[in-house]
């Protein structure tokens, strides 16, 4: 339990070291693991926030009633573009994935992709942006040489 | 000097309506039969024609498909016109419904009828009333003159850029729609200094894509409404402008909002929507001859309520007739729609009336001098005992 307290002190900041290191000699009078683990975490730079992901900022200012033009009105993506405030990633279960070795450069999935969410630019190969991809699955349907395949992305437990 | 140009004819409700859509040069009409709007889209059919003016003439397979095609068209920035009646109403309406939502001011001739079953071709306001809440604007003629004048009218309060809603003139089927009244065509060059061009400002053109109500979270829908209930509260303002230059170029007087028969110096007030005003009239002029001092007032617009104009009109009255041409079943006192509206308005008034309500007339039964004699001795005895021994009475009906 020591060291993980100590590592816990280091990243948060809800309890002071100094109390908690008090309490420790006082109670169990071994501080040597506490406070090796402390100044190890310490060395470690660590980003703030969950996961060590970059903090997550103010939500983002929605336009009011009258700043927004009538009747929901939005300007087109422009050509090659993705709308970059409507994600259309959440409703995926399956997540489509490309096998390279096998891929024609048909552009059948180019073609047939319902979202718009494979890039392919000239001889490339095709990728998918995740981020727009519904997981319909429609791609590996008509691909013609099988390069496509797919996982269960989300697995759901059943408790008993 | 206006009257230059105008002429008279003796024609029906909606062959009045069929000239406003001439006169107001509608680029699409999209049409569905049912009666008793099928008038109207007839009387447009034989113009189309004759030559008298030019318009794309859509036929459409139901009335859902009609009322699309209308809100598409004026997304498109042409000047649309639709109608329909009864069940025709309710079968369009999805796309009423994002006709507003969509803010294209389309205007539609609504001939009320009875909704099946059983089916019948009388009057009955319910369709008209079952969307009142959605921010289309709904206002009542009660003859072919005031249906041709409220057409105009309501291409030019919808189009209005700070208003950009859909427009229904409502018009009691065969008593307003197929009956002919002596009415008063304006000249072409008096309905184009009316009536400005169409502009709007998101148009749906290949030039400049757009997408229109996308499917969108709660971020966005709270605030649509808040729109449309913004563009509602200005509706007063521009309905009295519009009608203030409407009687400059037509000389023609219209209140916005009321027809007030006899209501000046009136202790007894009876209140209607819609064609029964010829028989009020007729019964308010007869109990005047006998001394007694009553009034009516015609609601002339359903759709923004004219709350403040009925406070200021109804207050310290006597008591309140209330006619209903519908039915709410299950309401407050189980009484109609436009009671429950009035009811309502008059809520904060230290001095509120008794009010009384009288469902007459349901499936185009004639409301007759008879029919308003009955209704004013109820409401005069309401006015005795300063509170109604019934909350509402069914007139004319076999109970």
């Amino acid at each position: 339990v020591l060291p993980l307290l100590g590592a816990f002190v280091a990243e948060s900041s809800i309890v002071s070291e100094n109390v908690l290191r008090d309490t420790i000699a006082e109670k169990y009078n071994n501080l040597e693991k506490f406070t090796e683990s402390a100044t190890l975490l310490k060395k470690i730079k660590v980003p703030k926030g969950a996961g060590g992901r970059p903090p997550i900022g103010p939500p983002p200012k929605l336009p009011t009633a009258s700043e927004m033009p009538i009747a929901v009105v939005i300007p087109s993506v422009p050509s090659q573009g993705r709308n970059p405030n409507y994600k259309t990633w959440s409703s995926r279960t399956y997540k489509p994935s490309i096998d390279l070795d096998t891929c024609i450069r048909c552009k059948t999935c180019w073609i047939f992709c319902p979202d718009g969410a494979i890039d392919m630019k000239g001889d490339e190969y095709p990728s998918i942006d995740y981020n727009y991809c519904t997981g319909c699955g429609i791609c590996i349907n008509n691909c013609p040489v099988g390069a496509y395949d797919t996982r269960l992305e989300m697995k759901q437990e059943v408790l008993t | 000097m206006n009257q230059i140009g105008a002429r008279k004819e003796l024609i029906t409700g909606c062959v009045s309506v069929a000239h406003a859509i001439r006169l107001a040069d509608v680029d699409v009409i999209s049409a569905y039969p049912i009666r008793p709007y099928t008038g109207v889209m007839n009387a447009v059919a034989e113009m189309l024609g004759a030559g008298s003016f030019d318009a794309e003439y859509i036929v459409a397979d139901s009335e859902h498909g009609q009322f699309e095609i209308g809100k598409h068209a004026s997304m498109v920035g042409a000047r649309s016109f639709v109608g329909s009646s009864g069940v025709g109403w309710a079968y369009a309406a999805e796309a009423i419904i994002i006709t507003a939502s969509n803010r294209a001011p389309v205007v539609a001739l609504v001939g009320n009828r009875a909704l099946d079953d059983p089916g019948a071709f009388g009057t009955e306001h319910n369709e008209t009333l079952m969307t009142r809440d959605i921010g289309w604007m709904f206002s009542w003629a009660c003859d072919a003159q005031e249906a041709m004048d409220l057409t105009l009218l309501s291409y030019r309060i919808s189009e209005d850029p700070r208003i950009m809603l859909p427009s229904a003139v409502c018009a009691d089927g065969s008593f307003t729609t197929h009956i002919k009244y002596p009415v008063e065509i304006p000249s072409q060059e008096q309905v184009d200094r009316f009536l400005p061009p169409y502009k709007r400002s998101f148009v749906l053109h290949p030039d400049n894509p757009i997408t229109v109500a996308p499917q969108c979270d709660d971020k966005y829908v709270f605030e649509t409404r808040k729109q449309i209930d913004d563009a509602v509260r200005k509706e007063p303002l521009v309905i009295e402008e519009a009608h203030r230059n409407f009687s400059k170029i037509f000389n023609r007087q219209h209140d916005p909002f009321l027809e007030k028969y006899f209501t000046d110096d009136a202790d007894i007030i009876f209140i209607g929507i819609g064609s029964m005003a010829l028989a009020a009239r007729a019964s308010v002029r007869e109990l005047r001859n006998k001394g007694e001092k009553v009034g009516f007032v015609r609601i002339k617009r359903f759709r923004p309520f004219p709350t403040e104009e009925l406070r200021s009109l109804l207050r310290e009255r006597r008591a309140i007739g209330v006619v209903d041409v519908d039915f709410s079943f299950g309401s407050p006192n189980h009484g109609g729609v436009l009671y429950q509206e009035l009811r309502s308005t008059l809520y904060d008034e230290p001095d509120k009336p008794p009010i009384v309500n009288f469902i007459a007339g349901l499936g185009g039964r004639p409301i007759t001098l008879n029919t308003f004699m009955e209704i004013a001795d109820i409401t005069f005895k309401t006015a005795e005992k300063r509170k109604p021994e019934k909350d509402v009475y069914w007139i004319g009906v076999r109970a």
